[in-house]
């Protein structure tokens, strides 16, 4: 059929549905673009620009001051008035300048001209040239040389010209600058007065245009389109190829969008501190920020320039991008898509309203939340331990330091691996178990790609456990621990059941009665005799020496004892108790060998425990007759706390434990039928040699049935206690016989901050928590109701509007945090849930599920804040080490300093030992500290190796801080210094001003710069009310020798120095102190060194290696030389120069021995007062009040010989509370026929000797030494001495 | 504020606002068209009135929806309902009947359901069955997805399509009865290229470019994690128009699912031009003419392809589980499918266990019941259809077409019989060799 030749549609129509439709196309594009142009960035990159122009603003006006002005109108009107000058001048100067200009185009012209000569002249050169190469007959040689030679002439003659003519066009500009100085002059000032503020204007003119032209170019670079031709508004990425991100199977190089937001991220002020300090204002106004200094994310700085960010800093942000710390989505550029994750559910709401967030479970490396942030540290700081404790930056990130302190603590590393390395490659933090056997030992010293674990196992060993305690004890124990001693770190492991039904939680007791009688069974049965020690026959303990000895020998340096209630120490069990558990002698229960045994060589029951050998030998009293064993006196004393424990079992129901023996057997090889026959005909089907595995203690050597229903009873005890053992893992923190190979039971967590959510076992935990999981007494019935409660607190206002306490929104908040990831099936709840109550996530199953595969994992005695601080530290763990550069690797000195700090924890050398001494920071009025006067004994060499030694620190925080005194205000800088408290103020005085506290400073310290400054050093006593004092800071350590202290001044010293004497030292400075190789030997066989001290230094289960790192440990934290350092003084060639130099002053005359007059000194009647010298004894004149002092003989391979030379001019610089006096005071001549009576010469001399001692004992022997003239007398204090 | 999955928030009621203020619209313009054309109920009453009346409900609706917070708004789903709904709507054999009984309806109440004002009464009960089914947080997940949201839209475009069809078809059907010519002979659609077709396909353009324009503002692509090989997400699901083929894949072996029933349907499809012998319906829309060839084709088409795209999009979920419209896609639920083959049905049966032993002899025993029944369905069929049900057709194609013919026939067929084998005896293979990976 042909077309119609009319038109089907309404033409008209057409046109207009035409029109119609191209408007909504038109408004589809105008939308599409609306949409781009609102990405949240570009906003925000706007707001920037606002502020900064605030900010520019701002600087202007405080630029123009008064002052300024002044200046600046001042240099106007001169610059007026030059002008006017020079237009009084103007036809002189005109004419000077037309002169100008043609002399300079003569000279011009003339240089133009001279380059055509020469080029003419060129031309006739090479001819001639060409010619003499060519051989050209003469006629033609020489016109060519004639030629060359007029041009020549030409240009000569032009070069004159030009000569002459430049020296006119000079003389005439310096005329004319003579004119016109004055004015440049002016300009120039005028600049210079305005540089700043031009440049702050170019600036101002570069962000907000005031010109209409710019202002219209830099509009239009905002426009749709033209904006991507590098306009003002664009994206900021860093790029960062080596920091590689893994999506899905691939590794890709990283793109950080964050700072197309977050633009002044890493902008600092030109004193280093943050440009745009954070905040939260209150107001969204951008120009009140401005006006207080304070800037909301994503405008502000980061909050730790220091080590975040900036150029300076060890993570600047180019290198390092945001996301390798933070997570998120790099490539995001909006608030959602940069998948920033809210720390507590209220704030994810109030980030819905604002800015429509919702979680993105799709995106797998969500923003840590500020909670976990510092999780992150552990990818590259593989050693954890600088995070907490580091020279410069302190603890930067104290909460994942904390987490692994708790995860060692409770050494989840025993059944949770955490491999470090993946084939020879360190991935992340190693906490492993050391090899257990010496053939694991050997193979893994055998394959170079293995590393062997370090860490040991918490538990005491169980391998000789028949000798310590008894059957009831062991299960008493084991079924709650914190029963018996409610401090212990052992998790609970039975009575775990309020999850369950009623029925099925009386089964699981009834089991549980069986399993804990068998680990009994098991335990006692494989326990290994031990030769346990016996103090001598004969001895009588006495209960109250031991108390004493129980408090002076260091026990409490680990343990808490409940008859000193001040200790606190906790690296140890709490030992109050240890009178009920441990097994005592047979006829005398009075006492008990094993306990006896154990104090005094720990070794001896447990080779691996890091309990010292406390040198608790026998040893004759004053009277030199009565012999003391100090070991059995403490074990007397711990026995005299009580009677003998009784502890309640539970009865083993015979029916009950075949159940629980048919389940295990038939979970091996044996069907319901032939587990039944097993259990009733007592008789396992095979030879005992046939069988392996737990089955065997069920089976007879010749196969027959077991006769004796008790014994068939035990053994059934023994097959259910071996089950339960491997079950529970028992031997991932206790050596035990038989278990040395068993391997870790529970999952590997070296990446379970990855591990996929699907494959963690939720189960019904929602509905458990809806119904149960707070602790008994709660408030809330249900930790669902909880929640509630704290969203709905939350909601009405939070802490601010009172509706929380300070802790509790800190734990509420961070519990709804918690429970909203379990809900959402996320990893951080469900590790929260899992340490809060393991076995919940049975609720509901143990009906479908056997009993042997229910949970395993036992309750720790956790507090939710340590909760949080371990999964902060196990969510960091990604085993995801980026590129090798990036991984944190310690120079030298700092690996030391960690491997040390490793080991300072392992030994708790901290118990005792003070390692950072107290720091005190108070508000100082400057004028009324008075520094510290040099007296007419103190040479000025020794004030120089102080400082050199100790450079003096600066006191001064940079803050002030306003103190009310007598209703006046005070601005008082505020101070700190080292030192410790001497005195506290009166608790009866009350008087503000009159409670005051006393200081002994342990530092050279400065107040100021300069000349201004006050200097303290070492000694000086600071006293100031109570009032000024802002924080005492406590020391690091030394705890157990505060408590010391204090207790000796209760009955055996009165005065607090002589306590200090008696008590562990602080190690402070230790490294500049002592040799390195020295400190090596004494850490592996400690020597006696003191005779001052009640205690020892004790002998640790250390291995040479650690003892090395330990040595080089002090040196590196001093900035010591190590691990070999030169003692100059023990060289020949000093030896010769010194004796020259003396000689030469005339100190010494020639051909008399340098070291022989100073061991002449040595030997002299001042040493020998408190030390043995020379092989001449230390004699007690007065035992009240003489106290020995320590060998000289080992100065020489103990001390550094600068430390030593300090110590011999003033001690006290050194240790405050020593007693060793100044010998030596610059003001008396002690030996005035020994180097002219020079005492900087006898103290270097003295020195000299003492680091030679050996040598010259042997050449020049015993000396007797008397200076002629008077007796020599020390200055006070004479008495004792407790250093050389 | 503690529940994960809320039925009703405020964006919710806001988004189920706008709903019904649309429905409302198409009911008033539908009112004013009932108005113009539809005569009275009685009583002096217009037609009109009714759709007056539903279209104030809706607004009345939409406001209530606009105005009142989530907390104690009365009109949701009710949970009995949903229950129900899931307990004994939601599993594939009511679903598959559901779509034949559906496709024998559309055929049977074709007269009936193609007047406009039933089409349109359906139209609404369905947005209506929707805007109800929205006030539920999984029916929502499933259909609000920005990836179904297409599949949605199809529901409703394959409809509207089959309504056209059916609408001219029972027409011409008419006009044939009573002798008169026919719609596209009285409607002469030729027109002019320019402008009739290209301004109206350059129109159609621009609204369409300008509808993703605004369609890619609104709905976002739904990005999911990054790829990964070691890491399917659950479900892994096929493009959307590939979910009939997966479908396939619970009631096939690979081999025969992704592999030869495809190129069998691509193959018959171009064979259907030669098989084809009926010369009426040709250039025009009828039913009773080819109601063999549009049946069939609609059995194909809507049941097996478009229904089972549905089922593989909204009720496929977690391990290819089947989950109601109202249920949570929980990955922990299991259904038990324990299949048993054929031959095990049929060795079991003697009493005497199937023949053990891996040679050919053995296997070829052992699975002899069902090769014979394979063998049979595929060789015997065709020439005892030829004879008997099919004998018209039989004669007039001739022995290699009708061949031909009754093989894809009996293609189209294996997929329904399997289904019903499978729901039925819990068949797994009629034959299973896999030594061979040869399983039917």
């Amino acid at each position: 059929m042909p077309a119609t030749d009319h038109f089907r549609w309404n033409q008209q129509k057409l046109h207009a549905v035409f029109a119609a439709s191209s408007v909504v196309l038109l408004l589809a594009v105008y939308a599409m673009l609306r949409q781009d142009q609102a990405d949240e960035w570009r906003g925000v990159q706007r707001n920037v620009f606002t502020i900064d122009a605030a900010i520019r603003q701002r600087e202007l006006q405080k630029l123009k001051s008064p002052e300024y002005i002044r200046q600046l109108e001042e240099v106007e009107s001169q610059l007026q008035q030059a002008a006017t000058d020079a237009d009084l001048q103007k036809q002189a100067k005109a004419d000077l300048f037309r002169k100008l200009e043609e002399q300079g185009r003569l000279v011009e012209s003339l240089e133009i001209d001279l380059k055509f000569r020469n080029s003419n002249r060129d031309e006739a050169r090479a001819n001639l040239d060409l010619a003499v190469r060519d051989g050209l007959n003469d006629i033609v040689m020489s016109a060519r040389k004639a030629e060359y030679e007029s041009r020549q002439q030409l240009c000569d003659d032009r070069q004159k010209e030009l000569d002459a003519a430049r020296v006119v066009l000079q003389t005439l500009s310096v005329e004319a600058k003579a004119i016109t100085v004055s004015v440049d002059e002016l300009e120039a000032g005028r600049t210079k007065l305005v540089a700043e503020s031009d440049r702050i204007t170019a600036l101002l003119e570069n962000i907000a245009p005031t010109d209409k032209v710019s202002a219209f170019k830099r509009a239009l670079m905002e426009m749709p389109i033209i904006d991507g031709f590098n306009s003002h508004l664009k994206v900021v990425q860093d790029w960062l190829p080596k920091l590689k991100i893994t999506l899905g199977m691939s590794k890709i190089a990283r793109f950080d969008r964050c700072r197309s937001c977050h633009q002044n991220i890493d902008k600092i002020t030109g004193s280093g501190g943050p440009a745009y300090p954070p905040g939260h204002p209150e107001t969204e106004d951008v120009l009140q920020w401005v006006k207080a200094n304070q800037y909301p994310q994503p405008y502000s700085t980061h909050p730790n320039t220091a080590l975040y960010c900036t150029a300076s800093s060890p993570h600047p942000v180019a290198t390092f991008g945001c996301t390798i710390c933070h997570d998120g989505q790099g490539s995001g550029t909006s608030f959602g898509n940069a998948e920033h994750t809210p720390n507590d559910p209220h704030i994810a709401e109030d980030w819905h309203h604002e800015y429509g967030f919702h979680p993105n479970h799709f995106w797998e490396y969500p923003m840590q939340p500020d909670r976990f942030i510092e999780s992150t540290c552990i990818k590259c700081h593989h050693n954890v331990t600088e995070l907490g404790i580091h020279p410069k930056f302190g603890a930067s990130a104290p909460k994942v330091y904390r987490g692994d302190q708790l995860l060692r603590k409770y050494g989840c590393y025993g059944c949770h691996e955490i491999h470090g390395y993946d084939a020879g490659v360190a991935i992340g933090p190693d906490r492993r178990l050391e090899p257990q056997t010496e053939a694991e030992l050997a193979k893994i010293a055998a394959d170079p790609t293995q590393v062997a674990g370090k860490l040991r196992k918490v538990g005491p060993s169980l391998r000789h456990i028949s000798s310590k305690t008894s059957s009831e004890f062991i299960q008493y124990w084991t079924e709650i621990p914190s029963r018996y001693r409610p401090s212990t770190k052992m998790p609970q492991f039975f009575s775990l059941s309020d999850h369950l039904g009623d029925a099925d939680r009386d089964q699981t007791l009834q089991f549980e009665a069986a399993e804990l009688a068998g680990i009994a069974e098991v335990l006692l049965s494989t326990s290994q005799p031990i030769d346990l020690l016996k103090p001598a026959e004969g001895y009588q303990p006495s209960v109250e020496r031991g108390q004493k000895l129980f408090l002076e020998r260091g026990c409490l340096a680990c343990h808490q004892h409940s008859t000193v209630p001040e200790s606190k120490q906790d690296f140890g069990p709490n030992i109050s108790d240890i009178h009920q558990k441990v097994t005592r002698n047979a006829g005398n229960a009075g006492f008990s060998d094993w306990l006896y045994t154990w104090i005094k060589e720990p070794e001896r029951y447990h080779k691996r425990t890091q309990m010292p050998n406390l040198y608790l030998d026998p040893y004759k009293d004053v009277d030199g007759t009565t012999v003391i064993d100090p070991a059995a006196d403490i074990t007397a004393f711990l026995l005299a706390q009580g009677e003998p424990g009784t502890f309640p079992v539970r009865e083993v129901a015979p029916e009950e434990l075949n159940k629980l023996v048919e389940v295990y057997l038939k979970k091996g090889r044996f069907g319901v039928v032939k587990a039944q026959e097993i259990i009733t005909s007592r008789q396992f089907p095979d030879k005992l040699a046939d069988v392996i595995g737990d089955e065997a203690v069920l089976a007879t050597a010749d196969g027959a049935p077991v006769a004796d229903e008790a014994a068939w009873h035990k053994m059934k005890l023994a097959y259910v206690g071996r089950k339960t053992i491997s079950r529970y893992g028992c031997y991932a923190c206790h050596d035990m016989p038989g278990y040395e190979d068993a391997r870790p039971i529970g999952v590997a967590l070296q990446d379970w901050g990855r591990k996929d959510t699907s494959k963690l076992g939720f189960e019904h935990i929602r509905e458990f928590l809806h119904h149960h999981g707070e602790p008994k007494g709660s408030k809330f019935s249900s930790t669902s109701e909880r929640i509630l409660s704290a969203h709905k607190k939350a909601a009405a206002g939070g802490l601010e509007a009172g509706q929380f306490s300070p802790e509790e929104a800190v734990s509420e908040m961070s519990a709804a945090f918690f429970y909203d990831s379990l809900e959402r099936h996320g990893r951080p709840g469900f590790i929260w849930q899992k340490l809060r109550a393991p076995r919940s996530y049975d609720y509901e199953k143990t009906e479908t599920k056997g009993y042997d595969e229910r949970l395993r994992m036992p309750k720790f005695p956790l507090k939710e804040d340590e909760i949080e601080a371990i999964a902060t530290f196990v969510l960091g763990l990604v085993a995801e080490p980026p590129a090798s550069e990036y991984v944190y690797t310690p120079d030298e000195r700092q690996k030391t300093r960690i491997e040390g700090e490793f080991l300072l924890a392992k030994y708790n050398c901290t118990g005792c030992h003070v390692v950072e001494l107290p720091k005190v920071t108070f508000a100082a009025d400057l004028g009324s500290i008075e520094s510290t006067q040099l007296d007419a004994g103190d040479h000025p060499a020794a004030l120089e190796l102080l400082l050199k030694m100790r450079p003096a620190r600066q006191g001064l925080t940079g803050e002030t801080k306003t103190i009310k005194l007598d209703e006046e205000k005070l601005k008082l800088h505020v101070a700190s210094f080292h030192g410790f408290v001497a005195t506290r103020p009166d608790p009866e005085e009350t008087d503000p001003e009159l409670r005051e506290y006393g200081f002994d400073v342990w530092e050279p310290v400065e107040f100021g710069t300069g000349d201004e400054a006050k200097r303290l050093l070492p000694g000086a006593k600071v006293n100031f009310p109570e009032s000024r004092l802002i924080s005492i800071q406590d020391a690091r350590g030394g705890q157990f020798a505060e408590v010391l202290v204090d207790k000796l001044l209760t009955y055996r010293y009165d005065q607090r120095n002589l306590a200090w004497q008696a008590s562990p030292p602080p190690l402070y400075q230790e490294g500049v102190k002592v040799q390195t190789s020295w400190l090596y030997e004494f850490l592996l066989e400690p020597g006696k060194i003191r005779y001052t001290t009640v205690l020892r230094m004790p002998k640790f289960n250390m291995s040479p290696a650690e003892a090395k790192t330990l040595a080089n440990y002090f040196a590196a934290v001093d900035g010591a030389e190590f691990p070999y350092e030169e003692q100059a003084p023990k060289d020949v060639d000093y030896i010769e120069s010194r004796s020259a130099q003396l000689t030469s002053a005339g100190h010494l005359d020639l051909g008399q021995s340098y070291l022989g007059h100073s061991w002449d000194l040595l030997n002299g009647p001042l040493c020998i007062k408190c030390h043995s010298v020379g092989a001449k004894k230390f004699k007690v004149s007065d035992p009240a009040k003489d106290i020995q002092g320590p060998n000289l003989v080992d100065v020489q391979n103990r001390l550094r010989s600068d430390w030593v030379k300090l110590w011999l001019y003033r001690p006290s610089w050194i240790t405050p509370y020593t007693s060793m006096p100044v010998n030596f005071p610059k003001n008396a001549a002690q030996f005035p026929d020994r180097f002219k009576g020079d005492p900087d010469a006898h103290v270097v001399g003295v020195r000299d000797a003492l680091m030679n001692y050996s040598r010259l004992l042997e050449e020049i022997g015993p000396t007797v030494y008397q200076p002629p003239g008077q007796p020599v007398t020390a200055p006070a204090p004479a008495a004792g001495g407790e250093e050389e | 504020m503690l529940d994960a999955h809320p039925n009703l928030t405020a964006s919710v009621l806001t988004g189920l606002g706008w709903f019904y203020l649309l429905m409302f619209l198409l009911n008033a313009a539908w009112t004013l068209r009932s108005y113009r054309e539809d005569g009275e109920l009685g009583f002096g009453i217009p037609v009109a009135a009714f759709w007056a009346t539903l279209s104030s409900i809706l607004l009345m609706l939409s406001l209530y929806h606009f105005t009142y917070p989530p907390e104690g708004f009365l009109i949701e789903l009710p949970q009995s309902f949903k229950v129900t709904f899931d307990r004994y709507f939601s599993n594939p054999v009511f679903y598959f009947f559901l779509s034949i009984v559906g496709l024998w309806a559309m055929i049977a109440l074709r007269e009936w359901w193609t007047k406009p004002k039933v089409a349109f009464a359906l139209l609404n009960v369905s947005l209506l069955f929707m805007g109800l089914s929205l006030t539920d947080y999984d029916f929502r997940q499933i259909v609000g997805k920005p990836d179904n949201v297409p599949i949605v839209a199809m529901l409703f475009i394959v409809a509207f399509c089959t309504w056209i069809y059916f609408r001219r078809a029972v027409d011409n059907d008419r006009r044939i009865e009573e002798g008169r010519p026919l719609f596209e002979q009285e409607d002469n659609e030729k027109v002019l290229v320019w402008p009739d077709l290209v301004y109206t396909e350059l129109i159609c353009m621009v609204i369409l470019t300008a509808v993703l324009i605004f369609w890619g503002i609104a709905l976002k692509a739904p990005l999911e994690e990054p790829g990964s090989s070691v890491k399917t997400p659950n479900p892994s699901k096929a493009p959307w128009y590939f979910l009939g083929l997966q479908e396939m894949l619970v009631y096939f072996d690979p081999w025969l699912a992704g592999v030869v029933l495809p190129t069998i349907i691509l193959g018959g499809l171009m064979a259907i031009p030669y098989i084809d012998f009926n010369k009426a319906g040709n250039g025009y829309y009828c039913f009773k003419q080819r109601a063999f060839a549009v049946t069939t084709f609609l059995f194909g088409f809507l049941p097996l392809w478009v229904a089972l795209i549905v089922l593989g999009t909204f009720l496929r979920g977690p391990n290819w589980n089947f989950f109601g419209i109202y249920e949570y896609w929980d990955v922990h639920k299991v259904e038990a499918a324990n299949n048993v083959n054929l031959s095990e049905f049929f060795w079991n049966g003697l009493g005497q266990g199937l023949p053990k032993g891996s040679g050919i002899g053995t296997i070829l025993l052992r699975e002899f019941p069902g090769i014979l029944l394979i063998i049979g369905y595929f060789a015997v069929l065709p020439p005892i259809m030829g004879l008997t049900i099919l004998r018209t057709y039989f004669v007039r194609m001739g022995v290699f077409r009708f061949l031909v013919f009754s093989n894809l026939i009996l293609w189209m067929a294996i997929l329904p019989i399997k289904m019903l084998l499978r729901w039925a005896f819990a068949l797994k293979y009629i034959v299973g060799i896999p030594e061979w990976f040869f399983n039917i």
